[in-house]
């Protein structure tokens, strides 16, 4: 149980800093995102997603801020930092070279 | 529309140290979970499930909260602290916030807690208010702490402040030079008529510099001044606060009307504020000396003396100059003066006087309950520590500093102490109105008993103390204990082990504190139970009292005085319901003696070495009233008159006195008043009276003469007294006695129509009182700490629970098992019984002066009380006992 949970938080902060490369994202948008792109295997709700947010935020990865659009309600936004993009890539470069270790060692397909 | 926000922090609690990091959170949160619940909804899932499902991750709030804190922080460098403490002060409101909400969450705490501490809050509030009346607050003179009393005694007696003389007086006056003034008073006994009633004043004749002396301005009007003191001229008159109420409904325009006092006009010229009582708290009037005293002799000694120190001369410098003026009237005067000496004593001291042990063993045992009070309430918080100790860990994972944890906690018993204290100050009120109302005479300044700022002022620095000290114990624990451990589900070892020797601790202090105080209590109720035992050598039982004060101008002469006892023990005989009247210048126990010296012709003795005896005039009927037994000889008759030869009987301490193993009858005695009219003729000794006693329960009786009235040739002596032997209750034949006095004069004033038992009952209210008070604290002390027992033992059983059902499992029967617990506070509370005996031994000399007939260190008493304190203490521990009894093993065992 507790390997996957471990499993799961380190590839939770890759999946996070990759969904806001694209664009800033709230946190309710984000939990629901991973949720549809893994298909239903990875999913973080209220009381998990929010502690890896304020890590990152902590470590300087990512920022939050609270924007107010007309019609809707004051959502806190999580955009990446440069220092979160450098981290991104080097996280990706050490996911990829771990995979591929796993790949050969114990056949598994790159995810 | 839901409050996300307030579904969210009624899950999470305390998320962050940082108040707006906090809120900021939980909106978000917030928001997560409505975009959630809108989704669910949306997806076609009823409200209600939808609430369910969007918040069920928030449920485990430990968790959460922890996790958040652990992903949060730091977050920004801390922002530099304000210079002075300002972040603390910054939390106040937010941790009293906090502490009141959690307070409310445990009623029944909070209400052991607030009781508690509001009964011993309230009981030091009370007696400080007391004590503040009668000892701190300076009576109103100006620079009080400059004016002295001259307490004049004979040597290796302690002196009193009413034992001066005129003659002693002048000489002071004229020699002294370490005080700027110096001024001398008696009291005074004046008959006022002109009124609707005749009516007794009592009050003070004073030396004209006795007033600027004090420096009191005057109400209404002036004070006396030494003008007013002359040999001729108007009487001047200054009225107290009360009797200017009492007489004149406080008319403003008193000043300058006359009142009738002794026949004689005396205008009065001022009004003094109500807090002027000088010298004693019943002084009503004041007028000046003038003539009236002239002649007095230097052994004539029933005065107050006073004088100010000059600047910068110290008391014990204007006592050595005393000592040398009292050194030279001694081998000037050595009939009258030998052997007596002057003490100086600050006003206030010797005021507050006898009321002062007494008040500091109040004090002593209102701060016992106190601290009953505080080990209570730490065990409660101890025990609330304890199951708090997740929700400390996890305040202490947010990064919560130890000292903000302590600061909490501490406000948290703040807030409790205060409430705490708003009751104990009602307590206060209400106990001092009780005091005020039903205390004794005898205590000065009684009745300023009030709440006031400085009592308010008082009880708030208690509270604090009250909130502080029981915190601190549980606090420093809660501080220190692990994050880890403690977070852990079970509870275990070492934290309750630790918990419960804390515990114990405060137990043993809490029933070694209640024995303390049950024992002095115990021991006051022995001396008050031996004092209402003695015997005061008379048989009080359905006799009447009362007095008159027979002054000029219509009693001028001793023969004019007689006349009217006379006509008065005529009338009062025919009184049907009245067995037998008798007049004595004496009543026992309420009035003072009036010594005298004299010379028994077989005993020489050197001047200053005479026997002294208090002089008694009586009628014959005096001892078949008051059934006192004639041990020897005969007593007085009727036939004892002016014109038969003059005759005595002398009480048995007189005998044993003067003639310890002779037969006094048929000795002779003379007076040595220092008049040669009155020295001059011997009386002849012709019964023996057996001792009563006249000066008080609690004082052996002093020699004593008796001779009849009619023989009487002194001019002094002015009052009388009339006791009155009924068939039924005394009280019921009061009015016919004042009406039948009052139609030989309807001029003179009768006063203190009381029973002789009414007497016996004042004279040991105030023993009655302190008794009472130590007694009521007593019980206080040992029901809190029956409660404290109670509550211990109850939180040692809950935790041993699955111990016990193991002992239970394995054969132990429930009797035992209640002998386990009852064993475990019968230790405790044996340790404490210890403890507060070696406290009530060390403690003993404060009680000391308060006892009679019983000594501060008693077996039987120590040994009744140490019974009782275990009852009270092992009863309390039965409950928690019977409930230990009951468990059923199996349950116990699965249950955790």
């Amino acid at each position: 149980m507790s390997d996957d949970r471990e499993l799961r938080k380190g590839s939770a902060e890759l999946l996070i800093l990759s969904l806001l490369e694209e664009r800033d994202r709230h946190g309710y948008e984000l939990a629901k995102l991973i949720d549809r792109r893994s298909g239903g295997e990875l999913t973080f709700h209220v009381a998990s997603l929010y502690p890896i947010l304020y890590r990152l935020e902590r470590k300087g990865l990512i920022q939050g801020r609270w924007v107010e659009k007309s019609g809707e309600r004051r959502r806190r936004f999580y955009r990446l930092t440069a220092h979160g993009e450098k981290t991104l890539a080097l996280q990706r470069r050490s996911w990829h070279t771990f995979f591929a270790a796993l790949n050969r060692v114990a056949r598994l397909r790159q995810a | 529309m839901r409050d996300w926000k307030a579904l969210v922090r009624a899950r999470v609690g305390p998320l962050s140290l940082d108040g707006a990091r906090d809120a900021d959170i939980v909106a978000e949160l917030a928001q997560h979970a409505a975009d959630h619940f809108a989704e669910l909804v949306a997806n076609g899932i009823d409200d209600r499930e939808a609430e369910r499902l969007a918040l069920a991750p928030l449920n485990d709030r430990d968790r959460v909260a922890l996790q958040i804190a652990g992903a949060d922080r730091p977050r920004n460098p801390a922002p530099d602290p304000p210079p002075s403490g300002g972040t603390a002060l910054a939390n106040i409101p937010r941790d009293v916030r906090y502490a009141v909400r959690l307070l409310r969450r445990s009623p029944g705490f909070a209400a052991a807690a607030i009781i508690t501490l509001a009964l011993g809050i309230g009981a030091n509030a009370a007696i400080f208010s007391v004590v503040r009346a009668v000892i701190l607050r300076p009576p109103p003179y100006h620079d009080a702490s400059r004016v002295v009393a001259f307490l004049n005694g004979k040597t290796g007696a302690t002196g009193s402040i009413t034992s001066s003389s005129l003659p002693d007086y002048e000489d002071w006056r004229r020699q002294l030079t370490s005080f700027s003034s110096i001024g001398i008073l008696s009291g005074w006994t004046f008959n006022a008529t002109g009124l609707d009633l005749p009516e007794r004043l009592f009050g003070a004749r004073v030396s004209g510099s006795l007033f600027p002396l004090l420096g009191t301005p005057a109400l209404l009007g002036r004070t006396i001044e030494p003008s007013d003191d002359g040999p001729s001229g108007d009487e001047a008159l200054v009225l107290g606060y009360r009797v200017w109420q009492r007489l004149f409904a406080g008319d403003p325009n008193v000043i300058g009307k006359p009142l009738m006092l002794e026949g004689r006009p005396h205008y009065i010229i001022g009004v003094m504020p109500a807090r002027f009582r000088f010298p004693t708290d019943d002084t009503e009037v004041w007028a000046a000396i003038k003539n009236n005293m002239t002649g007095m002799p230097r052994n004539g000694r029933f005065m107050a003396a006073v004088a100010r120190l000059k600047d910068g001369v110290s008391i014990a410098a204007a006592q050595t100059e005393v000592d040398t003026v009292e050194a030279q009237l001694e081998a000037a005067y050595p009939d009258t003066n030998r052997g007596w000496r002057v003490r100086l004593g600050g006003i206030h001291d010797v005021a507050v006087g006898d009321a002062k042990p007494a008040l500091l063993t109040l004090v002593a045992a209102v701060g016992f309950v106190l601290l009953i009070a505080c080990a209570n309430v730490a065990n409660l918080l101890l025990a609330r520590a304890t199951s708090r100790s997740r929700e400390t860990a996890i305040r202490l994972a947010l990064g919560a500093s130890r000292r903000r944890i302590v600061a909490q906690w501490l406000t948290e018993n703040l807030v409790l102490s205060l409430t705490g204290g708003l009751f104990g100050v009602a307590i206060a009120f209400a106990v001092t109105r009780v005091i005020v109302t039903a205390g004794p005479p005898g205590v000065p300044r009684l009745d300023e008993t009030d709440v006031d700022v400085a009592v308010l002022a008082f009880t708030f620095g208690i509270s604090l103390v009250a909130g502080v000290l029981p915190a601190l114990l549980p606090a420093f624990r809660a501080a220190k204990s692990s994050t880890s451990s403690s977070l852990k589900e079970g509870v275990g070892g070492s934290a309750t082990t630790g918990r419960n020797r804390a515990g114990a601790t405060l137990i043993v202090c809490e029933v070694a504190l209640a024995m303390t105080l049950a024992v002095a209590g115990a021991l006051l109720l022995k001396s008050y139970a031996r004092l209402a035992a003695v015997r005061p050598g008379f048989d009080p039982a359905q006799v009447l009292s009362l007095k008159v004060f027979l002054t000029p101008p219509r009693y001028r002469t001793v023969a004019q005085n007689k006349q009217f006892i006379a006509s008065a023990l005529d009338r009062l005989n025919q009184i049907s319901g009245v067995e037998s009247a008798a007049a004595i210048s004496q009543v026992p126990i309420s009035d003072p003696s009036s010594t005298q010296l004299f010379d028994a012709e077989d005993k020489p003795t050197a001047p200053g070495d005479r026997p002294a005896a208090g002089y008694r005039a009586v009628s014959a009927s005096y001892f078949k009233t008051m059934r006192i037994s004639i041990v020897r000889g005969r007593p007085l008759t009727d036939d004892d008159r002016i014109d038969t030869p003059l005759v005595v009987v002398v009480n048995e301490a007189t005998a044993k006195r003067v003639w310890p193993s002779e037969n006094p009858i048929g000795k002779r005695i003379k007076w040595a008043t220092g008049v040669p009219q009155f020295d001059s003729q011997w009386h002849t000794v012709v019964g023996v009276a057996a001792d009563v006693k006249s000066n008080g329960l609690d004082r052996p009786e002093a020699a004593a003469i008796y001779a009849p009235y009619t023989q009487r040739m002194f001019p002094w002596l002015r009052w009388t007294g009339f006791v009155l032997r009924t068939q039924s209750s005394p009280d019921g034949y009061a009015r016919i006695v004042r009406q039948e006095l009052t139609n030989i004069d309807p001029m003179q004033p009768i006063y203190e129509v009381h029973s002789l038992e009414h007497v016996i009952a004042q004279s040991v209210s105030t023993r009655r009182f302190h008794t009472g008070l130590i007694d009521l604290f007593a019980a206080l002390a040992l029901g809190l700490a029956s409660v404290g027992v109670y509550g211990t033992i109850s939180y040692w059983v809950s935790e041993r629970s699955r111990e016990i059902g193991v002992r239970m499992a394995l054969g132990a029967d429930a009797r035992s098992v209640g002998m386990m617990v009852v064993g475990r506070a019968s230790v405790l509370t044996a340790a404490g019984i210890a403890l507060g005996l070696a406290l009530s031994i060390a403690t003993s000399r404060l009680l000391t002066t308060l006892l009679f007939n019983v000594q501060p260190f008693d077996p039987p008493t120590v040994v009744g009380v140490a019974t009782l304190v275990s009852g009270v203490a092992i009863a309390a521990a039965y409950i928690p006992a019977r409930r230990a009894a009951r468990l059923d093993p199996l349950t116990v065992i699965r249950g955790e």
